[in-house]
């Protein structure tokens, strides 16, 4: 029994078996490459088509109804084989070398004939002209580094399609393309406009001129369109490369591996990801879509630079209806995903609740009151981060320092927590167990630039707005180190955070006033001549 | 120089000759010019004669027609333009120079 299937040539319809089919296609597909250089190819081989029409008709007029491999044999014999008609018929000269340019368009297939898993080295060897063993080697050797080598060999085994047919069979083994043959074809074609120019035998010099005009300009027009190809082959290999590296770092990146990417001052490793997802996120999975969603939007477009730029470069045909299709589904996919991530995440930001509290300081009984920011024991390492872990306990660097006057005769601390929550009660209760790191040494308060919460709170934009307030009659002294704490401290004299650094500032009943600012000093005797001048201008009116 | 060579372009130029005597005095469909030149032994196999005809085609040497046909596709009918016709005359002296110079270089071995 044997499968048949329709086929259309040149207009009539004719039931053929699956192997006669074959090598039906195979003898036609033979014969195009053949023709591939020659004016009217598509007329040739249609004329050809319709005769073999016409011979299969002849053959199944005795009541037969299905083109076997045997009517197939005999229609290619009464045809002739192409190699037949590149003896009889033009170019007896070198008819080999004839053959070769026509294969000088190789393609990268793989080797089915001759593989040990997809043929993709030995393709790759026809393709480059070295021994397939090196690209072997070289997979094998990539293996080991993270099994980089196969991830890449599984890729190309799927992108690359196999030769199947003579015609890409020839294509596949078609001339070498390495500096060998580069170089020949620029020396071939060099010396071949030398040739004309020389042996050319032209009637007058007027000729001769526009003749080797035109065969210079047509020997730069070759060099540049051989230097832009170049140029185009060498930007895909780069593009290749940094786009395999790229994506071989962000998978083992995503998978939960580290890293050493780095992104300014983050670093991107095992860490830095679990401990700001854990968060942020409300809850693993949601943490897992977010990542899974990010995934995808960030390697799909790698990946679609790696496979353009391979196929740039060996110029290989595939299916890129399917592949794009696909590319584009998941990238949708992955879009939805981190939508639905980040919708759910960014609910629980939606409402926003403060909680105020106040604390007497009564235990300092001096004058004046030092403020200090208490030494960072965690270091540089998160000097700049909004947040971190550690100990089970979340840290946060959203804590601003104010001065204003007590509304006893004691020191006082008046705190203005603030945190975000999916609802009211529940940002309420989240400032609530929010808390300021500080303590009291004599006269001096060491403030932390990190207020802590913890950890099973999540990240929720907690911030505390902390207000000193100071009876009239105290000084506050403002540390240098304290810069990072205070914001916008109101002051008699409008003077901006910076300068009010390392001086003494006592509550009056108009506010805070410098006692030993010599600047501020002459600027009060400047302001007062001028005020007395310009009382003086009044009286004048 | 191989001998094969020589044969093959010798047949070549005469081919074409015969291709456009045959169509000198009436049209004809590509399997009736193949039976007259495998009949004087010129070709072995049919494919070879499509490309040359699409080529004197494209020299402006022939012309075609189409016509249906009862056993299979339409065909094409090729006759003689009047460039062909011009052009067959001059291969047609030229040939009898070619046969002369032949003859004599031959008798005066």
């Amino acid at each position: 029994m044997n499968q048949t299937v329709t086929v259309n040539i040149s207009g009539l319809v004719f039931y053929i078996e699956v192997n006669a089919y074959d090598q039906l296609k195979q003898y036609l597909d033979t014969i195009k490459l053949y023709f591939s250089n020659e004016e009217g190819q598509e007329e040739i081989i249609a004329d050809i088509e319709a005769r073999i029409a016409e011979l299969l008709k002849e053959k199944l007029s005795d009541g037969q109804e299905v083109v076997t491999q045997a009517h197939v044999e005999q229609v290619i014999e009464v045809m002739g084989e192409p190699e037949a008609y590149i003896d009889e018929d033009a170019q007896p000269e070198e008819p080999k070398q004839k053959t070769k340019e026509k294969f000088a368009s190789k393609k990268l297939f793989r080797d089915e004939d001759d593989n040990v898993l997809g043929g993709v080295c030995a393709g790759a060897g026809h393709y480059f002209g070295i021994d397939k063993i090196w690209f072997r080697i070289a997979f094998l050797v990539a293996f080991f580094g993270y099994g980089a080598g196969l991830l890449l060999y599984l890729i190309l085994w799927i992108i690359i399609p196999s030769a199947k047919t003579t015609a890409e069979k020839l294509e596949m083994k078609g001339e070498p393309i390495n500096v060998d043959s580069i170089g020949n074809a620029i020396k071939s074609e060099f010396n071949s406009f030398k040739k004309k120019v020389n042996t050319n035998e032209v009637e007058n010099i007027g000729q001769r001129i526009v003749q080797f005009f035109y065969q210079i300009f047509n020997f730069i027009i070759k060099l540049i369109t051989f230097l832009l190809r170049f140029i185009v082959k060498a930007i895909s290999v780069i593009l290749m490369l940094a786009s395999a590296i790229l994506l071989i770092s962000l998978i083992t990146l995503f998978l939960g591996g580290s890293t050493n990417i780095r992104f300014q001052n983050i670093q991107l490793d095992e860490s830095w990801l679990s401990s700001y997802a854990d968060v942020i996120f409300s809850s693993p999975t949601l943490y897992t879509v977010g990542v899974i969603g990010i995934s995808l939007v960030v390697l799909i477009p790698v990946l679609g630079i790696f496979y353009g730029s391979i196929k740039l470069l060996f110029n290989f045909s595939a299916n890129n209806k399917a592949i794009g299709l696909s590319a584009i589904s998941l990238l949708v996919i992955g879009v939805i995903l981190i939508f639905i991530s980040a919708t759910t995440t960014v609910s629980e930001f939606s409402s926003k609740q403060s909680f105020v509290k106040t604390k007497s300081l009564s235990n300092i009984t001096s004058d004046t009151l030092v403020l200090s920011q208490w030494e960072k024991n965690n270091g540089i390492l998160f000097e700049d981060h909004q947040f971190y872990v550690q100990n089970d306990s979340l840290y946060i660097n959203d804590l601003i320092v104010d001065v204003v006057e007590s509304k006893s005769d004691q020191i006082e601390l008046y705190y203005t927590f603030s945190a975000r929550g999916s609802n009211r009660k529940e940002a309420a209760e989240r400032a609530q167990k929010v808390d300021l790191q500080y303590k009291v040494v004599d006269n001096q308060l060491f403030i932390k630039e990190f207020i802590v919460t913890s950890v099973d709170e999540k990240y929720r934009n907690q911030q505390l707005k902390l207000s000193i307030g100071l009876p009239i009659g105290k000084s506050i002294y403002l540390n240098e180190n304290s810069e990072q704490l205070i914001y916008d401290i109101k002051n008699v004299s409008n003077t901006y955070d910076g300068k009010m650094l390392n001086h003494h500032w006592k509550m009056t009943e108009e506010g805070l006033m410098c006692t030993d600012c010599k600047w501020l000093e002459k600027e009060n005797q400047l302001n007062n001549t001028k005020n007395t001048e310009d009382e003086e201008d009044s009286f004048e009116i | 120089m191989k001998i094969e060579n020589t044969k093959a372009q010798m047949r070549k130029g005469v081919l074409e000759f015969c291709i456009l005597s045959i169509l000198e005095n009436e049209e004809a469909y590509p399997s009736e010019i193949i039976e007259k030149l495998k009949a004087g032994k010129l070709i072995v196999v049919e494919g070879t004669l499509y490309p040359l005809l699409t080529r004197l085609k494209n020299a402006d040497l022939l012309q075609y027609r189409w016509e249906e046909s009862k056993s299979g596709p339409p065909r094409k009918y090729y006759s003689l333009t009047q460039a062909g016709k011009d052009f067959l005359k001059e291969l047609e002296s030229t040939w009898e120079e070619l046969v002369n110079a032949v003859k004599l270089t031959r008798k005066n071995q």
